[in-house]
C-alpha cells in the first residue's frame, strides 16, 4: 500500500499514463481509498485542464490575422510584421548578401575594398583615356574652303 | 502547419543552400508556434516579438548543424528554448525585468502569499474566465526556468516526452520527476495567485 506523500509523488505520471499496469492500479486504490487525497489529485487534473483550455484558446490557424469581429479572437498569435522583421535582421546583419537589392548583394558578396580598387582602376582608365584623346593632333579640317595662292 | 518527412527534408536542403524563399515558407509554417513557446517562456510580448525572430535567424545561420535525427519542428524548439534560457539569464540580471504579466502589484501578492483576486463566492466559476489565465501566466514566471520550460513543452505545446528528451537533452527520468516537481511549484503558485485552493474536479 503506498503512502499518501509516495501517492502525490505519482500524480503527474499516473495523469500521464506513464506508470505500469500495477503501479497505477495502486495509485487507483490509494485514491479511491482517501476522499482527501482524490481531491487532491482532482485539483491536479483541474490545473492542467486548466493549462490545455490555454494553450487551446491560443490555437490560431491564422497566423497575424485578425479574427472576425463578433468572434473570439486568439490571445497569443505571431505578429503579421515576424518574416519581415526576419528579412530585415538578416539583410543587415548579412550586410545586404540576404534580402538586399542587386548593388547590396553585389557589396554583401564582394569586399569593400575591392569595389573601392575596381572604382579607382575604372576612374584612372577614364582618365587616360581622356589625356590621350586630348594629346593627340588636331586633324586637318575637312572639307575647309581652298587656300587661296596669291597671283603672281 | 506540419510539413511531412519528405517536404521537410527538400525543405532543410533548400535552407542549407539558403535559399530565400525556402525560408519564408519555413518562417510562416512555423512562426505561430515558436512564437506562442517563447512567449510563454518570457511572458512578455514585446521580449517574445524580439526574440523569436533571432530564432529564425539562429536556424538560418546554422541550419548545417541540423543532422536530421530529429523532425526541424523539434530542433526549432531546442533552438527556441535554448534562445529563451538565455534571455531569462539576462533579463534576471538586469534590474528592470521585463516581465509585463507579474506587474509590481501582482508579483508581491504572489510572491508574498497575498491575494490576488478577491476571492469568489464560486471558486469553480473564476476558474473558467480570464482571470484564470492570468494568475496561471504569473505563476508560470515564477516558476524556474527549466520547470517553466518543461510546463510549456509539456502541458501548453502538448509535446511528447520524447521529443522532451530530445529539446532538453535530458534523460526520461529526469524529465519525469522534474516535470512532476514543475508542475507541483505551479500549483502551488496558482494558488497563492488566487488566494485559495484548486477545486476539486
Amino acid at each position: 500500500m503506498l503512502t499518501d506523500d509516495e501517492v502525490r509523488d505519482l500524480f503527474s505520471a499516473y495523469h500521464d499514463r506513464e506508470l505500469s499496469p500495477e503501479r497505477s492500479e495502486a495509485v487507483r486504490a490509494a485514491l479511491d481509498a482517501s476522499p482527501s487525497l482524490k481531491g487532491e489529485y482532482g485539483a491536479f487534473c483541474r490545473m492542467l485542464d486548466s493549462l490545455s483550455a490555454m494553450a487551446a484558446a491560443a490555437e490560431s490557424p491564422l497566423v497575424g490575422v485578425s479574427a472576425p469581429s463578433g468572434t473570439d479572437a486568439p490571445k497569443e498569435t505571431a505578429p503579421p510584421d515576424l518574416l519581415s522583421g526576419v528579412q530585415r535582421r538578416l539583410q543587415k546583419r548579412s550586410g545586404g548578401r540576404f534580402y538586399g537589392d542587386m548593388w547590396s548583394r553585389l557589396a554583401g558578396i564582394l569586399p569593400l575594398e575591392l569595389i573601392a580598387t575596381l572604382v579607382l582602376i575604372a576612374l584612372v582608365l577614364a582618365y587616360a583615356a581622356m589625356t590621350m584623346v586630348s594629346a593627340r593632333p588636331a586633324p586637318a579640317p575637312t572639307g575647309a574652303t581652298p587656300s587661296v595662292t596669291a597671283p603672281r | 502547419m506540419t510539413l511531412d518527412l519528405e517536404a521537410e527534408r527538400a525543405l532543410v536542403e533548400r535552407l542549407r543552400r539558403r535559399d530565400e524563399a525556402a525560408f519564408n515558407l519555413f518562417v510562416r509554417a512555423y512562426q505561430a508556434r515558436v512564437f506562442s513557446l517563447v512567449q510563454r517562456m518570457l511572458g512578455n510580448r514585446a521580449e517574445a516579438e524580439d526574440l523569436a525572430q533571432e530564432v529564425f535567424i539562429t536556424v538560418f545561420r546554422s541550419i548545417d548543424s541540423f543532422r536530421g535525427d530529429a523532425r526541424l519542428g523539434t530542433w526549432l524548439y531546442r533552438v527556441a528554448i535554448n534562445h529563451c534560457k538565455n534571455r531569462i539569464k539576462y533579463l534576471d540580471r538586469r534590474v528592470t525585468r521585463g516581465h509585463d504579466a507579474l506587474d509590481e502589484e501582482g508579483g508581491k501578492a504572489l510572491t508574498e502569499g497575498g491575494p490576488v483576486m478577491s476571492r469568489p463566492d464560486r471558486p469553480d466559476e473564476a476558474m473558467q474566465g480570464a482571470e484564470l489565465n492570468k494568475v496561471i501566466e504569473r505563476a508560470l514566471g515564477l516558476l524556474e526556468e527549466e520547470h517553466r520550460a518543461l510546463v510549456v513543452l509539456r502541458d501548453l505545446e502538448g509535446l511528447s516526452y520524447e521529443e522532451i528528451m530530445t529539446i532538453t537533452g535530458l534523460p526520461e527520468g529526469t524529465v519525469k520527476s522534474r516535470l512532476h516537481r514543475a508542475r507541483a511549484a505551479l500549483r502551488e503558485a496558482i494558488e497563492r495567485g488566487l488566494g485559495y485552493k484548486l477545486p476539486e474536479q
